[in-house]
């Protein structure tokens, strides 16, 4: 990449410790970094078998085979088969349709809403700041999952109401790490110059605001998709999520725990699916928080140097 | 950020032994610690934080006032499956369903400040009263939980701290994401084929002696444990590139001595802090998937069975009653730490 490439960003870099890193730099590390670039790639290959599972012949995942019950893996059913003898792999595979899509989906909804939250809290500050952050903290004193079996009891478990469910407790983290960059950047000298300039509070918040907020906002999407995933899934083993004949991973065990003892791989492989993907998505987060945040860095003389500038910068 | 608005700042020599990052804007008391220790601003802080938890308390049970009422028929999903439309009719009239909803919200205010939600349909007895009753078992597994967390997770963080990106490191870091990672009920049922299954060291499930405690208590703290190990790891780290550790060890003192004598003081407090917020989340979160699992018969398998029974009124106090542990612990959290902390501003 040449500078000329970067100029655009160059800009957003005065305000220390909010966006000190480029994204060249960024990359860099995830080739260096061999186990976050592992990570990724196992992300990619999941988003891949969920797409491939609409393709592949996969009938075994849905139609009960009385006389092929509980068949330990082989070389026909890899992964075994379940307590109706459905291939435990073509269900894995299956199943991760809608764990992402719930994962994705809700990212996007609470990422959306509580980036729009965040930015008129941050850049607008006074009332909007009030109100807006109280309920915030109002809704981070929820009792989560207790609210949304309560919820989900009386609209009956389905898809919709799960996302939705989901959507409206997540929210606030992207509300909250949104307005704290924006409130950093919006006293910068950049963004004042650009105030001073003419340009519109949209432009501002289009080309200034939004930019500072991405990386941040990319980080904590990663992170939050790893905690959807775990939260649906412990809502469909408690019989509060994705409903049979469907299939999801936490379904999987839940429908799967009674053979525990005498079949561990209808349990034991569904869970390895959850662990995986949840634990892939979260080095990816983690990665790049400490990436694009020096404060987070490993080496003490790094962080020390970062919070002395982020102080000088005040 | 820190911005001071009024111009004040903080005497350095006021600053104690971190010294390195004062928070500029937050005043530290100029009240001697030996003429009353709590100033008027922090009490009136502390009971701005109590009327704040009350409406936070109050807008959940609303939250749950609103989306009852605003389905069709919840007195359909009261009662048993193949009710007469009389027997609907008739609990509706009970409940006062038929009023306006503006009267029942009236109703619903009034029996919240009177701590009165109905009966439990299936034991008949006041359904707070029910919940209550499942608390201290439910206690009892957190508290062994946040024990194996402190006792064992808390020191694998330190020691990860000292040499970062060591294989040390790596490897505690690995585990503790990993814990953090895996779904509670799959590690459950793992620790379940191995320990129990396999080894038959401890029982499947139930409740009884203290080794009934043991697999759920080891499955909760690996959540607990591991954002704990987390937390102490760079709340550590942070410590080890301040100037005061720089200075002790130019003194020459050992590395144990400077943990024990400064580090661990000054980064215990963020440790606490996430011990309790993590504990208050797991009681209304993780322990329930965990209690489902084990058969603990505690408050969180109280409203996974109270949903299969359909016994509104008990998971309607399960709600409260998870709702006022969260806010009760993280207030008490707070002001503990505005306490010892003076420097800290909510």
């Amino acid at each position: 990449m040449t500078d000329q490439a970067s100029a655009p960003k160059a800009r957003t870099a005065a305000v220390p410790g909010v966006r000190p890193r480029s994204w060249r730099r960024t990359l860099q590390r995830v080739w260096n970094d061999k186990i976050v670039l592992l990570a990724m790639l196992y992300l990619v290959l999941i988003v891949v078998a969920a797409l491939a599972s609409f393709v592949l012949p996969l009938e075994s995942a849905r139609t009960p085979a009385i006389d092929q019950r509980l068949l330990s893996p082989s070389l026909s059913h890899p992964l075994g088969t379940d307590g109706l003898g459905r291939d435990v792999l073509a269900r894995t595979l299956v199943g991760s349709r809608i764990s992402l899509l719930v994962g994705v989906a809700v990212v996007v909804i609470a990422g959306v809403f509580g980036t729009i939250m965040g930015v008129i809290a941050g850049y607008f500050g006074g009332m909007w700041d009030t109100v807006i952050m109280r309920i915030v903290e109002i809704q981070l004193a929820f009792p989560n999952l207790l609210l949304m079996v309560a919820v989900i009891y009386f609209f009956s478990a389905n898809i919709g109401v799960l996302i939705a469910t989901l959507s409206v407790v997540s929210w606030m983290i992207f509300a909250r790490v949104v307005r704290t960059t924006v409130m950093a950047v919006r006293s910068s000298l950049y963004v004042r110059a650009a105030h001073f300039a003419g340009c519109s509070r949209f432009s501002i918040i289009r080309h200034h605001l939004l930019p500072a907020v991405a990386p941040i906002l990319l980080t904590q999407a990663m992170l939050e998709f790893a905690a959807i995933i775990l939260a649906e899934s412990s809502l469909s083993f408690l019989g509060l999520g994705v409903q049979p004949p469907d299939a999801s991973w936490g379904l999987m065990i839940a429908e799967s725990r009674p053979y525990l003892e005498v079949a561990w791989w209808t349990v034991f492989f569904p869970g390895l699916a959850i662990v995986t993907t949840v634990l892939a998505a979260n080095l990816v987060g983690s990665a790049f928080r400490v990436w694009l945040d020096p404060r987070q860095d490993d080496d003490p003389r790094a962080r020390a140097e970062a919070a002395t500038q982020n102080d000088a910068a005040h | 950020m820190f911005v001071s608005t009024s111009g004040e700042t903080v005497v350095k020599s006021e600053l104690g032994p971190t010294g390195s990052a004062p928070t500029p804007g937050v005043v530290r008391s100029r009240t001697p610690r030996t003429r009353g220790w709590v100033d008027l601003a922090t009490v009136r802080w502390i009971l701005g934080r109590l009327v704040f938890g009350l409406a936070a308390v109050l807008i959940v049970m609303s939250a749950v006032f609103l989306v009852t009422r605003s389905t069709s028929d919840p007195a359909r999903r009261m009662l048993p499956l193949g009710s007469s439309q009389e027997q609907i009719d008739a609990l509706n009239a009970r409940l006062g369903l038929d009023d306006p909803l503006w009267m029942q919200y009236g109703q619903f205010l009034s029996d919240f400040f009177r701590l009165d939600f109905g009966r439990s349909i299936w034991e008949g007895r006041p359904a707070l009263d029910v919940v209550i009753d499942r608390l201290p078992v439910t206690f009892a597994l957190v508290g062994l939980a946040l024990i194996i967390s402190i006792v064992i997770f808390v020191p694998l963080g330190v020691v990860a701290s000292l040499r970062p990106g060591s294989l040390t490191d790596r490897l505690v870091t690995a585990l503790s994401l990993a814990g953090l990672s895996a779904p509670q009920f799959w590690l459950g049922a793992m620790l379940v084929l191995v320990f129990a299954v396999q080894l038959g060291w401890f029982p499947t499930s139930g409740s009884g002696s203290l080794l009934y405690a043991v697999l759920p208590a080891v499955t909760l703290a690996f959540t607990i444990g591991g954002r704990l190990a987390q937390v102490t790891r760079t709340s550590f780290l942070d410590q080890a590139g301040s100037p005061y550790v720089t200075m002790a060890r130019a003194k020459g003192f050992s590395t144990f001595y400077i943990l024990r004598k400064h580090v661990l003081r000054n980064a215990l407090l963020p440790i606490l802090t996430i011990a309790s917020w993590d504990t208050a989340r797991a009681i209304t979160g993780n322990a329930v998937v965990v209690e489902v699992v084990f058969a603990w018969p505690g408050f969180g398998r109280l409203i996974i069975e109270s949903v299969q029974r359909q016994d509104f009124p008990v998971i309607q106090a399960c709600v409260f009653v998870g709702a006022v542990l969260i806010v009760v612990i993280n207030t008490i959290t707070d002001v503990l730490n505005r306490l010892i902390e003076p420097r800290m501003e909510s």
